[in-house]
């Protein structure tokens, strides 16, 4: 388990570098940290060890903060919107986007999704697809547990970094 | 025509700021698309809407042709402007672009192939009869060297096409026994590296990099707005350009510029570009170089003295408008320098040094502009080119401008990584420079340690 003085430094390290997101994953612990995007230069305050879980993100989330989306296009999911605290919890993985691009939740139309909440996934299971330009890549779990939450939709836009889903060790 | 509403500005830094900026004059709205590095730099702040495309790695941000057609798309806009470097001259963002839909600020997809590929622009600058500079396709035998060498002109390098680091070079004189010295290095190449072929290219000693900036709108019409010397070059990086060329005689003027604008009209050339030109300073001649199928970071020089903005007339041409702009109306007034500031330390052979900007203070006032992406506490990004920001000076006439570039340098105050602006002072305050006197390898041999010159590597062989 990481120690507070330990946490503190991490937090320093990565706020001082300009960093939004970090996932550290040590055969102790998993670290998920998410900066909210307004004022990323302000050092993230200290949270205490008490196991905290990240709010999960409403779905269709609002678009990033400089603009509001024109009324008739669906809302592109921002990459952490503010409401999101950071998660310092070792047993939550948060599943973030790679690129710019679509999510579809099943193989193909019709098909049932690959993950529901509560499944239970290991690393290499694909939990959704990430299209760009017709191009579909495999998003994996990466870790094992079960899924806690989902934070987008089926045909949802996402950006790099925008959270997918949360799994939970078990 | 069909006026833009909405431009995706698929790029960074200054060049990003100055896109947004224009926008936002024409009334566009901009939406930048940023790798997660640039989400908090200052044309994110400044752009409509920002969304977060990649990691910082170009490879999978500004250069993945898929995340920025999917960006356009996903923000419903309905142009591209891909600015300079990344994308800007690839012709399979223009084609992503057309096939989704959205137009290309830029030319054609064909213009981006034959005038941005360096073979086919010099074949058709030879069609038109341009002079061509060295750079010649590789030849085999005496005949085709001779024909070869009639159009390149004296004097000649001859070198063997398999050949490296100036070995197999001769420089072949007027009145030399031309065949027999090609049948000569013919043989001799053969014999040193197993292939007979020959580049045979002009020699020039002492050349000035002099480019023309055109315009040419969707209805074929084609202007130029007059050149820029770009003479000041290190390791073929450009650090200092200015409008108009000093000391360019008239006639070399209409010839390169009226050249420059048959190349573009050739081309059916639609947008914002660039010929590049060599000039022989000695015999006072030029050579076509290559054409530059995208705005060009220098182009503030050319507005400084124009009075014509680039960008914006890069939308509107992309928006199907007609050019408002006669040639007859193009003139240049005054004289106009750029200073690019880049974050690189000149002691240390210009290493680049990324971080964190402790301080930033930037000259303001009359006849200077700054076109600039940093701020006190922004963090230079390790990712990308080191350019800062461009010190754009205007006089009426050099002298001044020089005076005013002097003291605009002076006041630059950057704090937390080294920057080049002292350099930029040395060359202003040299005498060659000041006398317009500087050829492009003017930096490299005389301000900076001396390296062997052409001279020393060509002299004829004796037998």
């Amino acid at each position: 388990m990481i120690d507070r003085k330990e946490l503190q430094q991490v937090l320093e390290v990565l706020s001082e570098g300009g960093w939004q997101h970090a996932h550290i994953v040590t055969p102790d612990f998993t670290l998920t940290l998410v900066t909210p995007t307004d004022g990323a230069t302000q050092a993230a305050p200290p949270v205490p060890l008490a196991a905290i879980t990240a709010e999960p993100v409403a779905a269709a989330a609002s678009p990033v903060p400089q603009a509001s989306a024109p009324a008739h296009l669906p809302p592109v999911a921002a990459p952490a919107p503010a409401g999101v605290s950071a998660a310092v919890d070792a047993d939550v993985t948060v599943v973030t986007a790679p690129s710019i691009g679509v999510i579809w939740r099943s193989p193909k139309p019709g098909a049932p999704p690959f993950v529901e909440p509560g499944q239970v996934v290991a690393p290499d299971d694909t939990v959704c697809l990430l299209e760009v330009m017709k191009l579909f890549t495999p998003i994996k779990a990466e870790v094992a547990g079960r899924v806690a939450a989902l934070h987008v939709d089926n045909g949802d836009m996402v950006q790099f970094g925008t959270p997918l889903l949360s799994i939970e060790a078990m | 025509m069909t006026p833009l509403s909405r431009v995706l500005v698929a790029n960074r830094g200054e060049i990003a700021a100055r896109i947004v900026r224009a926008c936002f004059d024409e009334g566009i709205e901009s939406v930048l698309a940023a790798s997660s590095v640039d989400m908090e730099s200052l044309p994110a702040r400044l752009a409509d809407r920002v969304v977060c495309i990649g990691p910082p790695a170009p490879s999978a941000s500004y250069l993945d042709v898929g995340r920025i057609v999917t960006a356009a798309v996903a923000t419903g806009c309905d142009a591209v402007h891909p600015g300079y470097g990344f994308l800007s001259e690839q012709p399979e963002l223009a084609r992503a672009c057309a096939e989704n839909g959205l137009v290309f600020v830029g030319p054609s997809i064909d213009s981006l192939q034959r005038g941005g590929d360096k073979l086919l622009a010099r074949r058709l600058a030879r069609e038109l009869g341009i002079p061509l500079s060295a750079g010649s396709e590789a030849v085999e035998g005496v005949e085709a060297g001779l024909e070869l060498a009639g159009q390149v002109g004296y004097p000649l390098i001859v070198k063997a096409a398999a050949g490296g680091g100036g070995r197999g070079m001769r420089l072949i004189e007027e009145g030399t026994d031309l065949a027999g010295a090609l049948e000569q290095a013919t043989s001799e190449a053969r014999e040193a590296f197993g292939d007979g072929r020959l580049f045979i290219e002009r020699f020039v000693g002492r050349a000035r990099h002099i480019e023309v900036q055109v315009l040419g709108d969707r209805f074929g019409k084609v202007v130029h707005l007059g050149e820029r010397d770009c003479s000041i070059q290190r390791r073929y990086q450009k650090l200092i350009e200015e409008a108009p060329a000093p000391g360019l005689a008239d006639d070399l003027r209409a010839r390169l510029c009226r050249d420059a604008v048959r190349f573009a009209e050739a081309l059916g050339y639609v947008g914002a570009g660039t010929v590049e030109f060599l000039v022989d300073v000695d015999r006072d001649e030029h050579f076509f170089l290559e054409m530059n199928t995208r705005v060009q970071v220098e182009h503030p020089v050319t507005e400084a003295v124009t009075g014509v903005d680039v960008v914006r007339q890069q939308l509107r041409i992309a928006a199907g408008e007609p050019l408002h702009i006669d040639q007859t109306d193009v003139a240049a007034r005054g004289h106009a320098v750029e200073f690019r500031l880049t974050a690189e330390d000149a002691a240390r052979d210009f290493a680049p040094s990324p971080g964190l900007l402790s301080e930033w203070v930037m000259p303001a006032g009359e006849g200077i502009r700054v076109d600039t992406h940093c701020f006190p506490g922004y963090t230079v990004p390790p990712y990308y080119d080191s350019l800062l920001a461009k010190l754009i000076v205007w006089g009426p006439d050099r002298a001044t401008a020089l005076v005013r570039a002097d003291r605009a340098l002076a006041k630059v105050r950057v704090g937390g990584v080294p920057t080049t602006t002292d350099f930029h002072r040395t060359v202003v305050a040299n005498d060659d420079f000041q006398a317009g006197r500087v050829t492009t390898r003017w930096v490299e041999t005389t301000l900076l340690a001396p390296v062997p010159t052409m001279a020393a590597v060509a002299a004829p062989r004796s037998n």
